[in-house]
């Protein structure tokens, strides 16, 4: 395992300079700057601007500063919001996305992981059914219909939940939901489809030979080789979900930072572009390493392959 | 005295979309303590759907079933699921064909070896772990602790297939079902396997059912047999008598289709369901001569490999292998899996990088080819694969499968496609009217045909068939060589045949390579195998094939 | 409340000289208690209240204003609302860098309580623009010491009825009352949380469950509903929607065309069947304000506007009419406005008129670089004087953005600056209005709009007005 995890580590900077490297570039060639507005800005005002954050200064120079900043741990001052920094805009920002993140993504795989295991088992019966039609409503139902229905029957109607908000757990419920609601849709049909699949294997019929219970079969033999399609979807699933918490932190009033990363974009905001886009990037690549490495801890035929490999 | 295990009037059948199947048809048998019985017959006889009735393996929802099944003085048919799961693995173990598949691939071997113990037995943790390292002991594993350790795919077949023993026996069963347990085998593991199956037996006093297609392993194994054909078993007997005095056509023609290597070299073998008597005549000696101008030329050729943690072995897949080979020959390769035969056609092919030597192809030397080059190449050599069901594509005609290489080669004009689909349909046999068909309507046989036609469509130089028949049934395997050597009379082909199985081998090669362990120990020359074998694998080889004849064990 | 909280809340945070009748809008005394303006209209002179305060306790000097207004004249720390102080004199020269003594701009400090002021030419709204919040003493000493971090509640010093308590960027920001303002006493409210909501939607059902008393923006897709609950409140604001044309590019460089287009255009069926809250059909570009009383302009007329377009050469009998493209900045609402005058344009002129939406900084771009034929607009005004509507036709204002440049308009504006009585600038400004929308049609003015929001019955001291002010200094709540 230990080869791999070291260079997986060794390639994430190389990527995330890559990333680095373009975002830097694709921002400044999309038209339009960090300081333009519907009211016009005085040319001395946006010289001065432009001194104070370095965009007077040829390209590769202000590439330079951007690549030594980024050693140093230092991200600069945002564009937009000109008295945070984009290190105090992160750490206002991330946790709590990673916080509805995790939790939604956590809700996912159990709701999921479950309704596949059920459907599968009883597979082409009324519960399959259901449980499937309800993972293609799941799927196709936006987030932008789902939330404010949630809102509508859970707060406004019963009134147990708060509308929006964030600060405790009880507003963290319905976003949560929301938001996991496509992702243990998803989670439902790769965990049927690996179970349905695993269960038809020799194995399975090995273990039936033993006499084993349907439970012993289903927990010990069926389990680990059914999961790793979610394993597998796990990676990008996490990335999407933290990344796709937009219209889910807009509708809820979740100080999250996917509504500071595509701002930032149509802002132009620069300096906050890198910065959310280093953070996404980041995620992506630690999320993506993770799943591979389950998926490796899991199978031990991966673990071999990529020892000999 | 009751038998151990007493069927009477077992019918199966099975419902599907389309109506259904009566797989099993009023079959009764008895075995008794101790006792092994076989039961032979090809795919889809029914032979396994007995052995999953026995079990209570077969989908309950999918099949209706009545007779009577009596196992140690209970009524099975009677029982409920929980009752039946209490016997199974205990009282009944059953092995499958495939062991590979058939062990838990996420599931450490020891873990699924200690199982039954843990599952029937108040057996647990250390107790069973120390129980577990014993069976893998006494089933032939040299490092029994270490061994427990282990995943299914870091071991060999044999050695699944010994772990599959191990679990099976674990509670000592009174009866042992084994369904085709060493058809995914190469012969010498073969032969251990069955042995072992031998001595865990008489060790334990238990009854051993035996499933096979292979009329050789029985003869070897068991005491009495049990002929099945089309869901109904049309004879029963001693061994003996059934060998030595078949009784049904069917009987007969399965014996007949088997290669032998003790018999006489046959020019067709005789296939099963088809009521004119084969050719039985003696070969014509040297019927075709090879010529001697040398199509491929393999000069001190090395495969080696670096594996195993930080790459600190060297696996010497192919060690320093020099032949030549002429036109119009037929070159058997024999060995055990892993001796390198599969990687010497890579190398050939391109496929894989030798570590030394040298291959011409006629005044062609194979070395650093570009694609195009490769693309030229393999339009020469073209290839028969193992497995007829993994190697075609499911979603496409049979015609389209064969007309591929002539696009892809573009061999014939484009207007020309379908009439040489047509006739290479014809020269293998299949009518062409079923082009339009898809592999699955296909049977194993039907199917590998249609892999040698895509291998002929574009001419080749040579022909490599990689194990062509040892996935498939006796007759049907009877079937696939004799129509590779009627191919070799009529269109003069040069072919490397690489197979296990020496019988096999012996039946279509001119001349034959022994491999071991990358090198090539021995050549012999086909007419006189038996005779000439001199190096002691060849003979351990020619001593594990299974020989139709019981005498030969039990005289 | 909604919105963005931030500079809505200027107001409740910091008090210039003066402040604005929460009513009327007219200037009262704020930080400077009384005033003096010299004969000439041009020196004004504030004395600032003894018992004004910093809500850190500090005393308000005169010179604080002095270094604030000093700090808002600097490019590098000042905005886009510069040009506000321009009124004074130097400060115009002082911000270009063509004169780098700050002494040599017409603000003095004789004393901690007196400061004086003088105009470049006599202006009738400068007690407006006093208590604009450009014109709001800032703690200059506090912004030298904590930088970036001035802004954050521990370091944030105010002058207004408020203090910042707590600020969550997107979250919500708290305010508590001043302690030390010099009329803290009046302050009913104790605290007031501002919620910056995005979704509009949920801003209302929190409205509904009274988690908020104040929405200053409505979902539009609910207007029915909304408009049947009884603390709904649609109010005329000082603010028109218009289209600009590229007048630099045929054809708009033809000022027959403009008039056509703008004669073609039914702002009523815009206003009736599209936006359906309550915004005002206009053809006409600055509200009414002050006494000021706009012109009339093109009214829709289909005959009036083909007749026109013939004039200009095009239709059945001169050239075809090239095709027009509306240029707006991605969003449902201008979509659908661009699209139903497209579709006008189409029916009434017989001319092959399209809409195509852009990014946000990407229109922006467009629109400076004149990169578009016809594109969406609107302007509200900063202060209650028609000037802040039409300064920004002169030509080469940064905010003309249509290439438009009058000698005519350039003069009357330059004139009506010098001007002190009402009426005769007024006049100017009408001839100014029927330059800019009948007779050269730069811009072509669709509607006013509305200020649209919903109030708690509870909340009081809550005063309509043109400008959406809402001084907090004046809101109680009744239990």
């Amino acid at each position: 395992m230990m080869p791999r995890i070291f260079r997986r580590l060794l390639y994430a900077p190389i990527v995330l300079l890559l990333l680095v490297t373009m975002t830097f570039f694709l921002v400044r060639l999309a038209p339009g700057g960090p300081f333009s507005n519907e009211r016009d800005l005085p040319e001395e005002v946006e010289s001065a601007l432009n001194a104070r954050f370095g965009l007077d200064q040829p390209l590769h120079i202000q590439y330079m500063r951007m690549v030594g900043g980024l050693l140093r741990g230092d991200l600069g001052p945002s564009m937009k919001h000109r008295d945070r920094t984009v290190k105090d805009i992160i750490s206002d920002h991330l946790p709590p996305s990673l916080l509805l993140g995790t939790t939604a993504i956590l809700l996912a795989l159990w709701v999921g992981i479950t309704i596949g295991i059920i459907s599968a088992l009883r597979a082409n019966t009324l519960i399959d059914y259901l449980g499937m039609g309800a993972t293609v409503i799941g799927i196709s139902l936006p987030a932008f219909v789902f939330g404010p229905l949630l809102q509508l029957i859970f707060s406004m109607k019963l009134g147990w939940l708060p509308v929006a908000g964030y600060g405790n757990a009880s507003q963290l419920i319905l976003p949560a939901v929301t938001l996991s609601l496509p992702f243990a849709a998803r989670f439902a049909r790769l965990m049927r489809a690996g179970m349905l699949e695993i269960l038809s294997e020799d194995f399975i019929r090995t273990a039936h030979a033993k006499g084993l219970s349907e439970f012993t079969i289903v927990t010990r033999h069926a389990l680990r080789g059914a999961i790793l399609p979610v394993i597998s979807f796990l990676g990008p699933a996490i990335a999407a979900i933290t990344t796709g918490s937009l219209i889910v932190e807009k509708i809820f009033n979740i100080p999250g930072l996917g509504r500071e990363f595509v701002e930032s974009a149509l802002n132009r905001d620069y300096t906050l572009v890198m910065g959310t886009t280093l953070v996404y990037g980041t995620f992506i690549v630690l999320c993506n390493m993770l799943a591979d490495l389950s998926y490796a801890a899991l199978d031990p035929r991966v673990r071999d392959a990529e020892e000999v490999a | 005295m009751t038998p151990l295990l007493n069927i009477e009037a077992l019918n199966v059948r099975y419902h599907g979309v389309r109506g259904h199947t009566d797989a099993v048809r009023d079959v009764s048998l008895q075995i008794g303590a101790g006792e092994s019985v076989a039961i032979v017959g090809e795919s889809g006889c029914g032979k396994t759907s007995i052995a999953l009735a026995l079990m209570g393996l077969l989908p309950p929802k999918q099949i209706t079933m009545n007779g009577i099944i009596h196992f140690n003085n209970q009524d099975l048919l009677s029982m409920t699921t929980k009752e039946i799961r209490r016997i199974r693995g205990r009282d009944m173990a059953m092995i499958f064909q495939d062991p590979m598949t058939s062990l838990n691939p996420y599931l450490r071997i020891g873990m699924q070896i200690a199982e039954p113990l843990w599952t029937h037995t108040p057996m647990r943790h250390a107790a069973a772990r120390k129980e577990a390292i014993q069976l893998l002991d006494s089933v032939g594993f040299d490092n029994s602790i270490r061994d427990t350790q282990t995943y299914p795919h870091q071991l060999s077949g044999g050695m699944c297939q010994r772990a599959m023993i191990a679990s099976a026996l674990a509670c000592a069963p009174k009866l042992l079902i084994a369904d085709e347990p060493t058809t995914a085998l190469d012969v010498i593991t073969q032969d251990q396997v069955l042995s072992l199956i031998r001595t865990k037996q008489s060790e334990h006093g238990m009854a051993l059912l035996l499933i096979t297609h292979d009329l050789g392993i029985v003869a070897q194994t068991c005491e009495r047999v049990a002929v099945m054909y089309q869901g109904q078993i049309v004879e029963t007997g001693t061994t003996k008598t059934i060998y030595e005095n078949p009784q049904h056509d069917y009987t007969r023609a399965l014996l007949d289709a088997v290669p032998r290597l003790d018999g006489p070299r046959v020019h067709h073998l005789r296939t099963v369901g088809k009521e004119t008597t084969p050719k039985q005549r003696e070969e014509k000696k040297q019927s075709i001569q090879s010529t001697q101008r040398v199509v491929l030329d393999i000069k001190n050729l090395s495969v080696h490999f670096r594996s195993g943690r930080r790459h600190m072995r060297t696996v010497k897949a192919v060690d320093h292998v020099s032949f030549a080979l002429n036109e119009q020959e037929v070159l058997g390769l024999v060995g055990q899996s892993g001796s390198g035969k599969s990687t010497l056609i890579r190398a050939l092919l391109q496929l894989e990088t030798p570590t030394t030597g040298e291959v011409f192809l006629k005044d062609w030397k194979l070395k650093n080819l570009t694609q195009r080059e490769r693309h030229k190449l393999w339009q020469q050599m073209q290839m028969v694969f193992q497995d007829p069901y993994g190697s075609l594509n499911a979603r496409l005609t049979a015609g389209r499968i064969i007309a591929e290489p002539l696009k892809n080669f573009s061999v014939v004009p484009r207007r020309q496609t379908r009439a040489r689909v047509e006739e290479l349909m014809a020269l293998v046999q299949l009518d062409p009217a079923w082009q339009n068909r898809y592999p699955h309507e296909f049977s194993g046989g039907q199917r590998q045909r249609i892999g040698i036609a895509r291998a002929l469509a574009c001419n080749p130089h040579i022909l490599f068939c990689d194990e062509p028949v040892s996935a498939l049934d006796v007759s049907i395997q009877a079937e696939v060589l004799n129509l590779l050597r009627d191919l070799k009379e009529q269109l003069n082909l040069t072919i490397i045949f690489v197979s296990h199985d020496l019988a096999v081998v012996r039946h279509v090669a001119d001349r034959v390579a022994v491999m071991h362990r990358g090198k090539i120990v021995e050549w012999l020359d086909a007419d006189r195998i038996v005779a000439s074998a001199s190096h002691p694998y060849t003979q351990q080889l020619m001593k594990a094939v299974p020989i139709p004849d019981p005498k030969r064990y039990h005289a | 409340m909604t919105g963005s909280p931030e500079i809505r809340l200027a107001g409740a945070l910091y008090e210039g000289l003066t402040t604005l009748d929460p009513s009327t809008l007219e200037p009262r005394p704020g930080i400077a208690d009384r005033w003096s303006i010299s004969e000439d209209g041009k020196l004004f002179t504030f004395h600032i209240r003894p018992s004004a305060a910093w809500s850190d306790g500090k005393p308000i000097v005169a010179a604080d204003f002095l270094h604030s207004w000093q700090r808002a004249l600097t490019p590098a720390t000042g905005g886009s609302y510069a040009n506000l102080l321009f009124a004074i004199r130097g400060a115009e020269d002082y911000f270009h860098g063509k004169q780098t003594d700050f002494s040599t701009v017409g603000i003095q400090a004789p004393d901690t309580a007196t400061l004086k002021v003088e105009l470049t030419t006599p202006c009738a709204y400068f007690l407006e623009l006093t208590a604009f919040p450009t014109y709001a003493p800032v703690r200059t000493d506090h912004i030298k010491e904590h930088g970036l971090q001035w802004t954050s509640p521990e370091h944030l010093v105010t002058s207004g009825p408020f203090m910042l308590n707590q600020w969550k960027p997107r979250q919500h920001i708290e305010l508590i009352r001043n302690p030390h303002y010099w009329d803290a006493s009046f302050v009913k409210l104790d605290r007031v949380t501002a919620m910056p909501l995005d979704d509009l939607n949920t801003a209302y059902q929190l409205f509904l469950k009274r988690e908020l008393h104040w929405m200053v923006s409505i979902p539009q897709a609910r207007i029915d509903e909304i408009k049947r609950n009884p603390d709904y409140y649609a109010l005329p604001f000082f603010g028109t929607y218009y289209y600009r044309f590229n007048v630099t590019k045929p054809p708009f460089d033809n000022r027959l065309v403009r008039k056509a287009l703008s004669l073609g255009t039914d702002r009523e069926e815009i206003t009736k069947h599209i936006l359906r809250s309550g915004q005002t059909p206009v053809a006409s570009y600055c509200p009414p304000v002050a006494g000021y009383k706009p012109i009339e302009g093109l009214l829709y007329d289909r005959n009036r506007a083909r007749q026109t377009l013939a004039e200009a050469g095009y239709g059945p009998n001169g050239k075809p009419f090239p095709p027009v493209e509306i240029l707006y900045n991605t969003s449902e609402a201008h979509k659908t406005v661009a699209e139903a005058i497209a579709a006008q344009w189409r029916r009434n002129l017989g001319i092959t008129a399209s809409a195509r939406n852009v990014e946000w900084k990407i229109f922006l771009n467009d629109m400076r670089d004149l990169n578009y034929q016809v594109c969406r607009s609107s302007w509200i005004g900063d202060y209650g004087d028609p000037s802040t509507f039409f300064d920004c036709f002169r030509g080469g204002d940064g905010n003309n953005r249509t290439g438009w440049d009058n000698a005519l308009y350039n003069q009357l504006a330059h004139t009506s600056r010098q001007e002190s009585d009402s009426t005769m600038r007024y006049s100017m400004f009408r001839k100014m209005e029927k330059i800019l929308v009948e007779d050269e049609c730069p811009i072509l003015p669709i509607y006013r709009y509305v200020n649209q929001g919903l109030l708690a019955e509870n909340v009081n001291g809550w005063y309509g007005n043109i400008r959406d002010l809402h001084n907090l200094k004046y809101i109680w709540m009744e239990d």
